[in-house]
């Protein structure tokens, strides 16, 4: 039994015109103890998967339609609610949110928060919640706990205060954190602090990590499988090596080359044309045709489906593997698959 | 030195290095009232034997002194640890409020106002200097001099037309008048602040049911209504009570509701349902704080704003029974002698005046402190 199982998650979100299709067929799996990355542009559909699989979707139209499935250790958490599904949040599935300044309360201490957490999740006396709110907050890397817990978010920096919500989301011991772009906010130094914590703490609670971002890189540092996601749909799935050293889908290579990395400042900053449309109106065919360098006919007229692949059909560039090798790719260019329509 | 002064003087050694107002103000509390004790003392043995109000007084006494020494004593303590004077250590939103509201200085004369109002209404037993229907020794005695006096070293503010004392009748009915101002408003923010917030939280049916009762209430003039209400029933001060909270909770229901709205959109809204509390947690105990600030504001004018109305009613002739002292019936009956005995009408007048002025500073200052968009918004 997986820690995590979705098949063809599809959440929408009604709006006055079309309903937006926002994660349109997601399927992805994440075993106990191992970290998936989700990478994608703006309004690719990554904050809202990770919504969907605590239930928490915007008020007055978000839906997950019937015939997605969510299982948590084999539970099924589509439709789920009332005690079990707040046990649940907070408790064996936590999330972290992209903006450390607003996601804490302003008006309560942070030690205050983290104990909240730590009393409604753990059966722990006063004093003992107390002792563990201050591990957590060493634990998170916050220097001399027992000052910082009186602070108020707005005392602490960006950094700290993503280490307290990191406290937040480790005072229920969770088996699943899901973290939406933690680093986004935060400089560069900041940023690699922060995933050598999560890195860390994933590690020494062998939990489950979905890491959200639009940055390869940052995904790649932490995570041993990475999917992309674009227009609500996965285009590309793998572990992470093979994904760096042959991405096959035009989008992930795109996504590549408006990547900065340090290891290589020679690469010049190629952003990918365009923008991604509206969850409303994708377009016919492969949704990312409009901005594909590769585009042929066919993509205009017919949708790939996610197919295992290796190689890219007639390109050199990439060879070996084993046939299948754990990853799947949604594009016509794929070899060996003629027979989609 | 500072420190056995503090002992004798609670206040003198906040004074002596320059903290005027705190310092001032427990000054002149502790030698006010020490005062009043030596100077009624006969009074304040007496309340040992006497009734409630007279435990009252005597408990408030007690309580006011001991705390002013208290506070200087501990004050004095901790500057001499720290260097530094009390309250600078909370930076929590209301500590930092309270610290923007203590550089305001007609706030601040407000607050004290408002203190010394209560106090004086606390200590009525012994500071009025007769009872409020003091009047038989005249009449019977035949001296009907006293019939309307101009103030004098007896009657420091005159009598009325019936020879009762009106500054003891200010006392007395400051009772009257003050209470019902805290009262009325204690049980509108409550019932407003609850109505408005399930409304803002819950949405969909329930916000509209909530809302379309505050449109009706709020679609009659106030006055009018609360005309109605008091006229429907038997007035007493219940009534009367539960009048003014009526015609008051829509404002703080539309105002909770709107900070709610706004306040379930930000991000430690969704974060706190991530954690998996229960809705009624996060309405209650993670979002209602934050809209605390200006609830408080709301409060404060508020009462101000109950006091005025309380003292129309009275002045109709609508509010408490006629013959027990309040404000607004004081103005009322003096109406009439305005040309020969203005201070039948005025003093009271200059109660309700003061009183209401003092939390109309207090409301604004608190807003300045607390709620920086509003004043913002006031200032451009
Ligand atoms: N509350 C909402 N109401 C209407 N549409 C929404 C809402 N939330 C998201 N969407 C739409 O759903 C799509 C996916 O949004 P989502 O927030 O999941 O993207 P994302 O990949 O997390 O982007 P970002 O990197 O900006 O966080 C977008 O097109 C967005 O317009
Ligand atoms: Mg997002």
């Amino acid at each position: 039994m997986s820690l995590l199982e979705i098949q063809k998650l599809r959440t929408h979100i009604r709006t006055a015109g079309d309903d937006a299709r926002a994660v349109d067929g997601v399927d992805l799996l994440l075993e106990e103890g191992e970290s998936v990355g989700l990478v994608g542009e703006s309004g690719s559909g990554k904050t809202l998967l990770a919504l969907s699989i605590l239930g928490l979707l915007p008020e007055g139209g978000g839906a997950i339609l019937p015939g997605s499935s969510i299982r948590f250790r084999g539970e099924e958490l589509v439709g789920m609610g009332g005690k079990r599904l707040r046990e649940i949040r907070g408790g064996e599935v936590a999330m972290i949110f992209q903006e450390p300044m607003t996601s804490l309360n302003p008006v309560f201490s942070v030690g205050n928060q983290i104990l909240e957490a730590v009393e409604l999740h753990r059966p722990l006396n006063r004093d003992a919640a107390k002792e563990e709110m201050l591990r957590l907050l060493g634990e998170v890397g916050i220097p001399d706990p027992e000052a910082r817990a009186g602070d108020y978010p707005h005392q602490l920096s960006g950094g700290m205060r993503q280490r307290a919500m990191i406290a937040m989301a480790l005072a229920g011991e969770p088996s699943l954190l899901l973290a939406d772009e933690p680093t986004t906010a935060l400089d560069v130094t900041v940023e690699a602090q922060i995933l050598q914590l999560l890195k860390r703490v994933q590690a020494r609670m062998g939990m489950g990590l979905l890491l959200i971002s639009h940055d390869l890189n940052v995904v790649s540092r932490v995570c041993d499988r990475i999917l992309i996601l674009y227009g609500g749909k996965v285009v590309e799935a793998g572990p992470t090596q093979k994904i760096l050293d042959a991405p096959i889908h035009p989008y992930t290579r795109g996504l590549m080359g408006s990547r900065l990395s340090f290891d290589d400042r020679r690469r010049t900053l190629r952003p990918i044309p365009g923008e991604v449309p509206e969850a409303t109106d994708w377009p016919r065919g492969c949704r990312f045709h409009p901005r594909c360098p590769e585009v042929m006919d066919r993509c205009r007229r017919e949708e790939p489906r996610l197919l295992p692949g290796t190689e890219r059909k007639g390109a050199v560039e990439v060879q070996g593997g084993a046939p299948g090798g754990g990853r799947d790719v949604r594009c016509w260019l794929l070899a060996g698959e003629e027979g989609g329509a | 030195m500072g420190r056995r002064a503090g002992f004798l003087l609670p206040g003198l050694p906040q004074l002596l290095r320059g903290r005027v107002l705190g310092g001032g103000f427990a000054l002149f509390l502790w030698l006010g009232l020490l005062t009043l004790a030596v100077t009624r003392f006969d009074r304040v043995r007496g309340a040992l034997l006497g009734d409630l109000d007279d435990w009252i007084a005597l408990l408030t006494l007690a309580m006011v002194l001991g705390g002013v020494w208290l506070w200087s004593f501990r004050a004095g303590r901790r500057s001499m640890v720290t260097g530094r004077g009390s309250g600078e250590g909370s930076p929590g939103a209301l500590g930092q409020g309270w610290r923007a509201f203590r550089r305001n200085r007609m706030a601040l004369l407000g607050l004290g106002t408002i203190c010394l109002f209560y106090l004086a209404m606390l200590l009525t037993p012994f500071l009025a200097p007769f009872e409020p229907e003091f009047r038989e020794a005249y009449e019977v005695g035949g001296d009907m001099t006293r019939r309307l006096a101009a103030p004098s070293s007896v009657h420091l503010m005159g009598t009325d037309e019936f020879s009762q004392d009106i500054l003891s009748r200010i006392l007395y009915g400051s009772r009257i008048s003050l209470t019902i101002g805290l009262l009325a408003v204690g049980i509108s923010v409550t019932l407003g602040t609850f109505l408005g917030a399930i409304a803002g939280y819950w949405g969909g049916l329930v916000d509209t049911a909530i809302m379309r009762l505050v449109d009706m209430v709020m679609a009659f003039p106030r006055l009018v209504l609360l005309i109605v209400i008091v006229a429907l029933f038997p007035t007493t001060i219940f009534i009367v009570i539960v009048a003014l909270a009526f015609t008051q909770w829509p404002s703080t229901a539309r105002m909770v509701r709107g900070e709610i709205l706004a306040l379930k959109e930000r991000e430690f809204c969704e974060a706190a349902r991530a954690l998996g509390f229960s809705r009624g947690r996060i309405l209650f105990r993670h979002l209602l704080p934050n809209a605390l600030g200006p609830l408080i504001v709301v409060a404060t004018l508020g009462i101000g704003n109950t006091i005025v109305l309380e003292a129309g009613l009275s002045f109709l002739g609508l509010g408490v029974q006629a013959g027990t002292p309040s404000w607004g019936s004081m103005v009322s009956d003096g109406r009439d002698y305005l040309m020969d005995a203005w201070w039948v009408a005025t003093f009271p007048g200059f109660a309700i005046v003061l009183a209401v002025l003092a939390f109309n500073l207090v409301g604004d200052g608190l807003r300045d402190a607390l709620d920086p968009r509003q004043s913002e918004g006031a200032r451009r």
